[in-house]
C-alpha cells in the first residue's frame, strides 16, 4: 500500500492563526496605526518588528509540517494566535483613538459656541518658548517637555505668556472655582498609562466649560503654592473654541 | 479503513517496559494482542511467541513498515503494543508508525514512558536528547522502583504529563496518578475565549483597546527576556558560573549590580530569566537579587525617574538605593526556597530546562516556544489589569490619601499591582499623585510595583512553586512597608 500524505490541520489551523496575527502586527506598524495604542518609543517599535519577523518565521516554518503527520498536537499555538489577531482587529478596523473618560457630569456644564479657530498644532517650532518675546507656544510635539521645563523653571518663566490648544478637564481636584485645566492626553508607553497633561488655568466666568470640549487658550503664567511646592497657573487666560486635535502627546 | 488502537511504550533497557506491558494487557482484559518490540529484551509472557515480533531500531525502515503492514493484513488484531527503544529517535518513531502506510493503519491512543528514579539521577543527564525527548513525548511517565512521595521531584521533567509512581511497575495499572496531566487544547476551546471576547467587543470597547495596549507594551519586553533565557540555557555554561561566581559571591553581587544598570530588562523580561540563570546553576540568592535590582536600576529606569522627579532628590537616590537594600535581604531570604530550601542543584535537574524535542529548532524556535509558553499568562495579566484599571473605583486613592496613615503605602502598594505598569513608565505616572499622596507613598509604588504586579505575579505563580511565591509576595510587601515607614521617619515626611 503506497503511503500518500494527508493535510496536517493542526499544522494547517496554525498556519493561518500565525500567518493572521503577522499581518495584523505588519499592518498596524507600517501604517502607523499602533501609535493610538502605545507611545512611538523606538526601542519597543524595533521589538515589535522583531516580533512580527519571528511570526512570520513561525508561519514558514508551520507550513514545512503541512503534510507531516504528528502525535500529540494541540490547537493551543493556534488558538493563542487567533486570540492576539482578535485582539488586534479592532485596531485595524475601527481606527479610533482612545478617549478619557470625562470627571464632571455632562448636565452640569454650559459650553461657550464660537466659530472654531484653525490650530497651528503640528509646526516644527521646537520647544516653543521665544525669550524674545517672552512667549510661549505649545503644541502637540513640545507639550509635555515644555510644560514640564516650565513647572522645574517656573522663576524665569513666571510672566511669560502662553498659547496653546486642549480639551477641558476638571480632574485636578486642587482647582478652585470652574477653574480647568487645558489637557491634552498623555501616553507614556500605552493608552493603560493615559493621563489628562496640561497647565492649570484661572476661569472666572461663572459658568463652567464643557469638559472634554476643545479650546486654544492666551495666558499669562503666574504661579499657585501648592503643599509648598510652586507649580505654573495660567492667569488673565483668553479663550477660543478651537477644533479638536487628533492623537496624543508624548514625552521626547 | 478500521484502525488498530495502538499503545506505545519506550523506556530504556532494564527499566521495567515489558513488565508495564503485561501489566498494560492484563488490565485491558481483551484476547488477539500484539506486540512490536524494538528492543533485544525480555518478552512478555501475557502474549505467545506468534504475537510478537521483534526488530532493530537500526533494520532498514521500509523492510520494517513492508513486514509490519504484513503482519497487520494477515490477522484483525484488537489492540497493538508498540515496546520503543530507548536510544530509538522520535524521528524514526514517527517516520515508521505516522508518517508511513503504517500511519493510516494504526491510531495510537497513549504513549508511555517507563523509568525509575535511580536511573533519571544516575543516567538521564550523560544519554543525549533522546531519552529526556521521549519522556517529554510521553502522555503517562511510570516510575517504578519509588513511593508517591518521593517521585514527585520528579515531575518537573515533564510538566505537562500524566505521572504514575509505584514500588512495583506491575502495579501501574492499578495506580492512582500523582499528576494528571491537562487535557490538550481542542479546537472547541475557542468557543468560551470567543464567546467572552464578544462581550469584551461590544460591551466594553475601552477594555479591550487597554487589554491589547498593554499586551503590545509587554510582549517585547517578553520577547526580549525569554531571548535572553534562552541564550543563558543554550550558551552560559554551569561550568563557568559555578567557577567565576559561586566562589565568590561578592564578585557575583557586583556584576548584578553592573549588569542591572547596563541592562535594559523591565519587570515582563526578569520572569523567565530567573528561571533560566537559576537552572543554569547560578546561586539562587544571587539570580533572585539579580532578578529584582534590574526592573529598579535598568538605564530607562533610571532616566524616567531623574526626569520625573529632577528636583526630588530622595525620591532619585531613595529608589535604586533602597531597592538594592529590599533586594538584597529578601533574596537572601527567598533565594533558597526557588527550589525547596536548597542551593544545590544536581545535574539531572538541569534538565528541567524545556530543552528542544527535535533537531532543527535551534535558537528562534526555542524563542518562540518559550514565548508561547508565557504568552497566556502574558494575556491574561493584561485583561485582568487593564480589567482594573476601568472599573476600580477612583475615589478610593483620594480616600486613603487623606487618611494620613501607613493606608497610603499599602494603597499605593495596591495601585501599582493592579494597574501593572510598566517601570520604564512608572515614574512619570508617579509624578502625577505628587499632589495627593506624600513622599513614603510614591516611594512605595516606584518600588514596589516594579517588583510585583498583576503580570509578574501571574508568570511567577506559572513558572515557580506557589510555597515560594508566597513567601517572595509577602516578603516585598513587608519589606516595602518597612523601608517606606523608615523613609518616612528618617527624612521626616508624615503620612
Amino acid at each position: 500500500m503506497k503511503y500518500i500524505p494527508t493535510i496536517n490541520i493542526h499544522a494547517a489551523v496554525e498556519i493561518v492563526a500565525s500567518a493572521s496575527c503577522s499581518l495584523s502586527l505588519l499592518y498596524l506598524l507600517t501604517t502607523g496605526s499602533i501609535y493610538r495604542l502605545i507611545a512611538p518609543n523606538s526601542y519597543i517599535i524595533a521589538l515589535l518588528w522583531a516580533l512580527t519577523l519571528l511570526l512570520l518565521w513561525s508561519t514558514i516554518k508551520a507550513s514545512k509540517n503541512i503534510f507531516r503527520k504528528s502525535y500529540g498536537s494541540s490547537y493551543r499555538n493556534a488558538i493563542l494566535y487567533g486570540l492576539c489577531t482578535l485582539l488586534l482587529s479592532p485596531s485595524i478596523f475601527h481606527a479610533q483613538a482612545f478617549a478619557l473618560p470625562a470627571e464632571e457630569p455632562a448636565d452640569q456644564v454650559i459650553s461657550i459656541t464660537k466659530e472654531p479657530v484653525p490650530t497651528n498644532d503640528y509646526k516644527n517650532i521646537g520647544d516653543g518658548i521665544d525669550d524674545t518675546h517672552r512667549h510661549i507656544t505649545l503644541t502637540s510635539k513640545n507639550y509635555y517637555d515644555t510644560i514640564l521645563k516650565v513647572s522645574n523653571h517656573i522663576d524665569k518663566y513666571k510672566g511669560y505668556t502662553v498659547t496653546a490648544t486642549g480639551y477641558i478637564s476638571y480632574h485636578d481636584k486642587a482647582l478652585q472655582g470652574n477653574d480647568f485645566v487645558l489637557a491634552r492626553d498623555l501616553m507614556i508607553c500605552c493608552v493603560a498609562d493615559m493621563a489628562p497633561f496640561g497647565l492649570p488655568t484661572e476661569y472666572s466666568s461663572t459658568t463652567p466649560l464643557l469638559e472634554h470640549s476643545w479650546y486654544t487658550m492666551e495666558g499669562t503664567i503666574g504661579t499657585r503654592n501648592f503643599h509648598g511646592v510652586e507649580q505654573p497657573y495660567i492667569i488673565n487666560s483668553k479663550i477660543t473654541q478651537a477644533d479638536a486635535i487628533d492623537g496624543y502627546i508624548f514625552p521626547n | 479503513m478500521k484502525t488498530i488502537p495502538t499503545y506505545v511504550v519506550m523506556g530504556f533497557l532494564g527499566s521495567g517496559k515489558t513488565s508495564a506491558i503485561t501489566a498494560g494487557i492484563e488490565s485491558h482484559k481483551i484476547s488477539n494482542v500484539l506486540l512490536f518490540q524494538f528492543e533485544q529484551g525480555l518478552q512478555s509472557p501475557a502474549l505467545s511467541n506468534e504475537r510478537v515480533h521483534t526488530f532493530s531500531i537500526d533494520d532498514d525502515p521500509k523492510n520494517t513498515i513492508s513486514v509490519c503492514q504484513q503482519v497487520l493484513q494477515d490477522h484483525q488484531y484488537r489492540e497493538l503494543w508498540i515496546e520503543w527503544n530507548g536510544m530509538g529517535s522520535l524521528e524514526s518513531f514517527e517516520e515508521l508508525f505516522l508518517r508511513s502506510p503504517l500511519g493510516d493503519m494504526l491510531d495510537i491512543k497513549h504513549i508511555y514512558y517507563v523509568t525509575h528514579p535511580q536511573w533519571i539521577k544516575a543516567q538521564l543527564p550523560y544519554l543525549g536528547e533522546i531519552p529526556l525527548s521521549q519522556i517529554r513525548y510521553s502522555d503517562t511517565i511510570i516510575l517504578g522502583n519509588t513511593t508517591q512521595e518521593n517521585a514527585k521531584e520528579y515531575i518537573e521533567l515533564a510538566p505537562s504529563s500524566t505521572w504514575i509512581a509505584c514500588g512495583d511497575v506491575k502495579q501501574w495499572p492499578i495506580t492512582k496518578p500523582i499528576q494528571i496531566a491537562k487535557p490538550k487544547w481542542k479546537q472547541y476551546a475557542i468557543v468560551p475565549i470567543f464567546l467572552a471576547l464578544a462581550y469584551m467587543f461590544y460591551a466594553q470597547p475601552n477594555w479591550v483597546t487597554m487589554t491589547t495596549a498593554i499586551l503590545l507594551q509587554m510582549i517585547p519586553f517578553l520577547l526580549l527576556g525569554t531571548g535572553i533565557s534562552v541564550i543563558v540555557e543554550q550558551y552560559a555554561s554551569p561550568y563557568r558560573i559555578e567557577k567565576y561566581l559561586h566562589r565568590s559571591p561578592m564578585f557575583a553581587y557586583i556584576l548584578a549590580i553592573i549588569m542591572a544598570c547596563t541592562m535594559p530588562l523591565c519587570d515582563c523580561a526578569v520572569i523567565p530569566i530567573l528561571r533560566s540563570l537559576t537552572r543554569q546553576g547560578l546561586a539562587p540568592k544571587v539570580s533572585l537579587f539579580f532578578t529584582m535590582i534590574s526592573p529598579l536600576l535598568n538605564p530607562i529606569v533610571l532616566l524616567s525617574t531623574y526626569y520625573a522627579f529632577p528636583k526630588e532628590p530622595l525620591i532619585l537616590w531613595g529608589r535604586p538605593l533602597l531597592g538594592i537594600v529590599l533586594a538584597f535581604i529578601v533574596s537572601q531570604y527567598c533565594g533558597p526556597r526557588i527550589y525547596g530550601r536548597t542551593d544545590a542543584f544536581p545535574p539531572w535537574k538541569q534538565l528541567t530546562l524545556v530543552k528542544s524535542l527535535s533537531k532543527d529548532v535551534g535558537f528562534f524556535g526555542r524563542l518562540q516556544e518559550e514565548t508561547l509558553r508565557l504568552l497566556p499568562f502574558i494575556i491574561i495579566g493584561s485583561i485582568l489589569s487593564s480589567g482594573l484599571q476601568l472599573f476600580l473605583p477612583k475615589q478610593w486613592l483620594q480616600d486613603i490619601s487623606l487618611s494620613g496613615s501607613i493606608l497610603v503605602i499599602f494603597g499605593m502598594m495596591a495601585l501599582a499591582f493592579c494597574v501593572s505598569i510598566c517601570s520604564t513608565a512608572d515614574a512619570i505616572i508617579a509624578r502625577s499623585f505628587m499632589n495627593v499622596i506624600p513622599l513614603p507613598g510614591i516611594l512605595a509604588f516606584l518600588i514596589f510595583g516594579p517588583l510585583l504586579d498583576i503580570k509578574n505575579y501571574v508568570l511567577l505563580r506559572n513558572l515557580f512553586p506557589n510555597s515560594f511565591v508566597k513567601v517572595y509576595s509577602l516578603s516585598i510587601i513587608l519589606g516595602t512597608t518597612i523601608i517606606c515607614i523608615l523613609f518616612s521617619l528618617i527624612g521626616g515626611y508624615a503620612l
